[in-house]
């Protein structure tokens, strides 16, 4: 009982974000794992991701919400005369890798690839941007979180791929990384027992 | 003699070729020019402000749809642009139903003085197979009162809700229209109506209840001002939508806020954490 007290109380109106990001390049590109077997997300859902940032982005990568019975395969535009889109891609199973890479083809217009395929480009913003290589847990901290993400590489001007090689890392509570280096980590929840000694410890 | 043999043989074997060559070609650009008359029959049909549909491209097919909106960014264009990509989609979907022929299509919105406002391009690829017509065991005005009664519409003031019946390219469609008045745009962010859109239509799918295509949501506030507009397509398992400033980003993901633009500290190394199943059968860590 006390250790449910001190989980954060209320997340309303709030996503929690774990990963690594690349400052700055041409695109991006990635390989990430669904956990290998079915996670509780509750009433809600998660999308593990790479992405450009806010306020228009192009994002590539898999969600799964309450509904779903498998992890989707997605494709997510905002730009600012199309708006909003979300385009499902198919499932991506348990235990699964896909590699999802998001690059710019010139000018202001960015392509969205899934294995390779392309999806679909649209007209975001000019390079070079920030390259995000995330897990999204939407609204509520009880969501379980296991995703691998392997290979995270930005893309310079002359269409080559490098490794990570930067640690600008996200990590909110009570989410965490694992890092083997900065393109390869695994993000995750940290178990009941050991948020409540992070409670104690912190004070 | 034998030589000027071998010589007529490869003259022959290359005008054959180039022959087929040029037979091809015709046969690629009568097609994509068929299609291309097709869809843009299909897109006057729905009264889009079409310009042209043109083949921008023979093999791989590309077709260049062109729409024209107004100069004046609001929520009426955004609603029309909205609806009007989306039928677009629909119809270029609808062009590979009986066989794969569009590998991608490009759509430019343009204002009347016609300077572009915005460039896309879409890709297709082969879908599977169709299985026999499926059955579903709930009759319209049922799965009206399904989807009426499944659906949470919390403090909102519901003013339309009704699953209705349309022809496009000879398929039946049947697209569930929403139109609601939420008063409080806290109430709106608390509940947030559009978030359950997506499930109760695969939901009605999947359990074979009644074959729900389109879920159209659209949530004003009390003085008539466009909060939410919503689209949801089972068939192409696509939204769109979009959403006045004020209303809650969380029901959909989006990138993280970076606030200083400066890297953070590097969290410390930790092992995998314990009492979790791993991803993989072997894990990169030790």
């Amino acid at each position: 009982m006390f250790v449910i007290l001190l989980l954060p109380q209320s997340t309303a109106s709030s996503a929690f974000y774990i990963g690594n990001s690349y400052y700055i390049a041409y695109g991006g590109k990635v390989d990430i794992y669904t956990p290998g077997y079915p996670i509780n997300v509750f009433n809600n859902g998660q999308s593990n991701w790479i992405s450009l940032p806010l306020p228009y982005w192009i994002q590539a990568g898999w969600r799964y919400y309450a509904s779903f019975q498998l992890p989707q395969k997605y494709v997510e535009y905002h730009s600012p005369i199309t708006n909003c889109e979300i385009y499902h891609q198919g499932n991506q199973d348990w235990g699964t890798k896909v590699e999802y890479n998001i690059i710019n083809v010139g000018d202001d217009v960015w392509c969205a690839y899934i294995n390779n395929l392309g999806i679909g480009c649209r007209e975001i913003v000019y390079t070079p941007e920030v390259i995000e290589v995330m897990s999204e847990i939407h609204e509520d901290h009880r969501i379980e979180l296991f995703t691998q993400f392997e290979n995270a590489s930005y893309r310079d001007s002359s269409n080559n791929y490098y490794l990570f090689d930067q640690g600008n890392w996200f990590e909110q509570f009570p989410y965490l990384i694992a890092i083997e280096d900065e393109s390869t980590y695994l993000t995750y929840r940290e178990l009941t027992y050991q948020q409540f000694l992070h409670v104690i410890f912190s004070n | 003699m034998k030589n000027i043999k071998i010589w007529m043989l490869g003259v022959s074997v290359f005008l054959v070729a180039l022959l087929s060559l040029l037979v091809f070609w015709r046969v690629n650009a009568d097609r994509g020019q068929q299609l291309a008359e097709q869809l843009s029959q299909s897109l006057q049909s729905e009264r889009l402000p079409l310009q042209s549909v043109r083949v921008a491209n023979q093999s791989p097919l590309t077709l260049e749809i062109t729409l024209e909106y107004s100069s004046q960014d609001g929520p009426e264009r955004k609603a029309d642009i909205l609806r009007g990509r989306h039928a677009v989609q629909w119809h270029c979907t609808q062009l590979n139903r009986e066989q794969f022929q569009l590998n991608s299509y490009i759509v430019l919105i343009q204002n009347p003085s016609g300077q572009q406002l915005s460039w896309e391009q879409n890709f297709l690829y082969p879908s599977d197979a169709e299985d026999s017509p499926e059955q579903y065991s709930l009759k319209l005005s049922e799965a009206n009162d399904y989807l009426r009664e499944a659906f949470l519409a919390g403090s909102a003031r519901v003013e339309r809700f009704e699953l209705i019946k349309e022809q496009k390219d000879g398929v039946p469609v049947y697209t569930l229209m929403i139109q609601m008045i939420e008063p409080d745009l806290a109430t709106l962010n608390r509940e947030l109506p559009m978030a359950q859109v997506e499930r109760l239509i695969r939901d009605v799918n999947a359990q074979k209840l009644f074959p729900v295509d389109i879920c159209w949501l659209e949530i004003k506030g009390p003085n008539g001002e466009t909060w939410v507009d919503y689209l949801y397509d089972y068939s192409l398992s696509a939204m769109n939508w979009w959403i006045a400033d004020g209303v809650s980003t969380e029901w959909f993901p989006h990138p993280a806020p970076l606030p200083n633009q400066e890297p953070t500290a590097t969290p410390a190394a930790r092992p995998y954490p314990l009492g979790t199943a791993q991803p993989t059968a072997s894990s990169p860590y030790p």
